[in-house]
């Protein structure tokens, strides 16, 4: 699954107790950014774009679809939601004796809403090359290419 | 809308109708199948006397109040008496199973079986993973190899033709123009995710390397039932032992729940 995005924990009796447990449910987090990095792929590749616009692109609509699971699930405060790790939990430890809940570290959290993964990445460039090539690809008969020497073809 | 790159080449349609969607078309169903002859393939687990399995089961048990010591949802009341409850009866033997009479060939035989029962399902699950992937790709190489099949919608470095289109004898093509292998291998990879959509996550039809990682854990988990006739005394006694460091790092989830709430809410 994604390494930065939320975790299912390792043992059972950890799953609501853990300090990483993620109130969003980490298989549908996983086939969310799946779903949107095969779609962003598709896309790209019917619409011909190419080269760095395309990686552009993907990066682009990955942090669309985190910004909207940000805004409606987490209403934007990433960090609450999603494990920051050990050193942004010791930090959010040390202050919490100040103040209230630490809007910490979001930057791990808004990665791994977006779901740059190895898996997602090589689905999304599936189907860029896929679409691509169906709809881009010069496919053209023969005949088409070399209209005068159609009849000499033997 | 395309891109007027150097070099423009102009494919016979035929590439596309007989290669590039068959390919797809072949790995992901070939895919579906290998997922549902693991599913038939998993043999149900053989049935067991109530002894042999009690024995097994103590075993678990303490392994299962160890592993969630150290976040453990069990107050430590409970976990101390589950915990030496545990203790006392490995080290006394209290679950272990009665021996037979004739131990010698009344235990050698049946953990034989057991165990090559045990690696054969191992093996066969490997197959099916690896030898539907190796016959594809002979397949490919015999049948699609020596023309050109797409042109990738980015630029690569001319390194990437000896991976991409090693059957295409042009040194001065692009190396955006890949053959049918190169494909093939995108297919491989981008089809996991693909898979997972379709089958549910917990599928057996993701790539070899995922299923080698998951093999690995499955091998070092099979001597525990398997040949070798495991002496449960003494893996009884090393449990204990570990209760007893597992004692050492219990920590209770409620503990200072008081405090983590008030700061949550800011007090």
């Amino acid at each position: 699954m994604n390494p930065n995005g939320p975790q299912l924990p390792g043992t059972a009796s950890a799953s609501h107790f853990s300090p990483s447990y993620s109130p969003l449910y980490p298989p549908a987090v996983a086939h969310n950014t799946r779903l949107s990095a095969c779609f962003t792929g598709l896309v790209i590749g019917i619409l011909g774009i190419t080269n760095w616009r395309g990686f552009a692109f993907y990066a682009l609509t990955s942090l669309g679809s985190a910004y909207l699971v940000s805004a409606l699930k987490c209403g934007f405060n990433v960090s609450k939601y999603i494990d920051q790790g050990p050193k942004a939990a010791a930090e959010a430890e040390a202050q919490a004796g100040g103040k209230g809940a630490v809007a910490g570290v979001g930057w791990k959290g808004w990665l791994g809403l977006m779901g740059v993964g190895q898996e997602n990445v090589l689905g999304f460039l599936l189907f860029w090359i896929g679409g691509y090539a169906l709809i881009h690809g010069e496919y053209l008969p023969w005949d088409a290419v070399c209209g005068e020497w159609a009849g000499v073809r033997g | 809308m395309a891109i007027k790159a150097a070099q423009d080449l102009y494919l016979d349609p035929a590439i596309r109708d007989w290669v590039l969607i068959p390919i797809t078309l072949i790995m992901i169903l070939v895919g579906v199948l290998r997922h549902y002859v693991t599913l038939l393939l998993n043999s149900a687990p053989k049935k067991q006397p109530a002894a042999v399995v009690r024995e097994q089961r103590a075993l678990t048990r303490s392994a299962l109040l160890r592993s969630t010591a150290p976040l453990s949802p069990l107050p430590p009341a409970t976990y101390r008496a589950i915990s030496s409850d545990l203790s006392e009866g490995l080290i006394a033997g209290k679950w272990l199973k009665p021996q037979a009479t004739s131990e010698e060939e009344g235990e050698k035989n049946p953990f034989e079986a057991a165990g090559m029962e045990g690696a054969m399902d191992g093996m066969k699950k490997q197959a099916v993973m690896m030898i539907p992937n190796m016959v594809i790709m002979q397949y490919i190489s015999v049948f699609f190899s020596g023309f050109i099949l797409i042109r990738l919608p980015f630029p690569l470095t001319a390194g990437f033709k000896s991976l991409l289109s090693k059957d295409i004898i042009m040194p001065d093509l692009d190396a955006q123009w890949v053959s049918a292998l190169s494909w093939y291998f995108l297919n491989l990879f981008g089809l996991n995710g693909v898979f997972k959509l379709i089958l549910g996550s917990e599928n057996a039809a993701v790539d070899m390397q995922s299923m080698q990682n998951m093999s690995l854990s499955a091998a070092s988990a099979m001597p525990a039932s398997g040949p070798g006739a495991p002496d449960y005394a003494k893996l009884y006694r090393a449990e204990a032992e570990n209760l007893a460091l597992a004692e050492g790092v219990y920590k209770w989830v409620g503990e200072g729940v008081e405090d983590r709430v008030l700061a949550r809410y800011g007090r």
